[in-house]
């Protein structure tokens, strides 16, 4: 696909806004691992930090030291669109369009927000809009230019609530044909025990469809600390899922990773002495 | 306990395992206690989230719904004598659309 780009035809890319109501739930390690991957699988991709004075996927990303124009800077024309896409450390498929720091939600507007993903969709495959966490400004600056939108959601009452709003509120806006759920920090064995909310029961509550399933992993903090996306890193359960993921979104059939892990004897033993002790 | 288990090793734990779900196959009652035995938080969250969804869908907190309650006596209360306290008005999922539920327990009609 990336291979025959030397034509200098106009593409069509697509807008994908990574959004979530709640913070704290992995909008921007997801948005930077499914960016990521994407760009593995040859795809040309354009990521966007929309949140204004609370930047933080340049961190994600290990580009915190590239930095030098912003999306503000291209709004106030202090330089070209081009110049402000930062290109990733190991991919020159992938680059960074960073939030400015030092301004707030209000130095943007959702129609130049449109604009600036009008014109990166010309020469990207897609475009990943990080969403700020909120449902006010930042957030309608955030879908502005979207067509389509994954919803980040935890196993958790706040965050499902919170994506339920969310869900509402994408329903509303007709350019958003399509919306997923990807439901972040599974823990397998808290679903096995009935003391986490499984995948079924989320996608029950919310009526939405599953675009993947990332089980809590270390190794994001990890991956975080050395500003590499863990789909880089090999063998971490939390950058397969998010390597599935992109694959998904890139049309293929993937079948969600299986939790169902059986029982250590560990745990046999513990739950045995917890009957006896309750006895 | 806690404690003991941490230091048994893994071979012990091993065979300890094995004894143990040997002795839930034939105790089938022990099943039972250790299913009873676990919390099942997750139910409770099911629960309390579908009652909080249905009321931010539907955009009816709870003190419209008391000043509609209230609003509903007053006008059955027009036509039948009804058991105010018995009145029951939820709200209800039913395949996607949410319903207002009233059960009104009428005492006699005027």
């Amino acid at each position: 696909m990336a291979n025959n780009k030397e034509e200098t035809q106009v593409m069509t890319g697509r807008v994908i806004v990574v959004t979530s109501g709640k913070g704290g739930v992995g909008k921007t390690t997801s948005t930077a691992n499914i960016g990521t991957a994407l760009a593995k699988n040859g795809a040309k991709v354009a990521l966007i930090d929309t949140d204004i004075g609370l930047r933080n996927l340049d961190l994600l990303m290990g580009l915190e030291n590239r930095i030098v124009y912003t999306i503000v800077d291209v709004i106030e024309e202090r330089c070209k669109l081009n110049q402000a896409l930062v290109k990733d450390k190991k991919n020159p498929n992938l680059v960074l369009l960073a939030a400015a720091q030092t301004r707030d939600k209000t130095a943007l507007t959702a129609e130049q927000m449109k604009d600036i993903c009008d014109r990166l969709k010309e020469d990207f495959d897609f475009v990943l809009v990080d969403s700020p966490a909120g449902i006010e400004q930042g957030f309608q600056n955030a879908i502005a230019g979207a067509s389509e939108a994954i919803i980040v959601t935890t196993p958790e009452m706040s965050a499902v609530r919170d994506a339920d709003r969310i869900i509402g509120l994408l329903e509303a806006k007709e350019e958003i044909d399509n919306y997923k759920l990807l439901l972040n920090r599974v823990r397998p064995a808290m679903v096995q025990t009935n003391d986490m909310m499984s995948p079924e029961d989320v996608l029950d509550i919310l009526s939405v469809k599953l675009l993947g399933l990332i089980p809590e992993d270390e190794n994001i903090i990890i991956s975080t600390n050395k500003g590499e996306p863990i789909v880089n890193m090999d063998n971490s359960k939390a950058g397969i899922a998010y390597n599935n993921v992109a694959r998904r979104i890139q049309g293929e059939d993937v079948p969600f990773m299986s939790f169902e892990t059986p029982p250590t004897w560990f745990d046999k033993v513990k739950s045995f002495f917890l009957a006896t002790a309750s006895n | 306990m806690k404690l003991l288990n941490e230091k048994v090793g893994c071979k012990i734990s091993d065979m300890v395992g094995e004894i143990v779900s040997r002795c839930n196959k034939i105790l089938g009652s022990n099943n039972i206690i250790v299913k009873n035995s676990v919390a099942n938080s997750k139910s409770d969250a099911c629960n309390r989230l579908k009652l909080v969804l249905m009321h931010d869908r539907s955009k009816l907190d709870p003190g419209t719904m008391e000043k509609m309650r209230d609003e509903l006596v007053d006008v059955i209360s027009r036509y039948v004598e009804i058991d105010k306290q018995a009145l029951d008005l939820n709200l209800e999922n039913e395949a996607n659309t949410i319903a207002l539920i009233a059960n009104i327990p009428i005492v006699r009609t005027k």
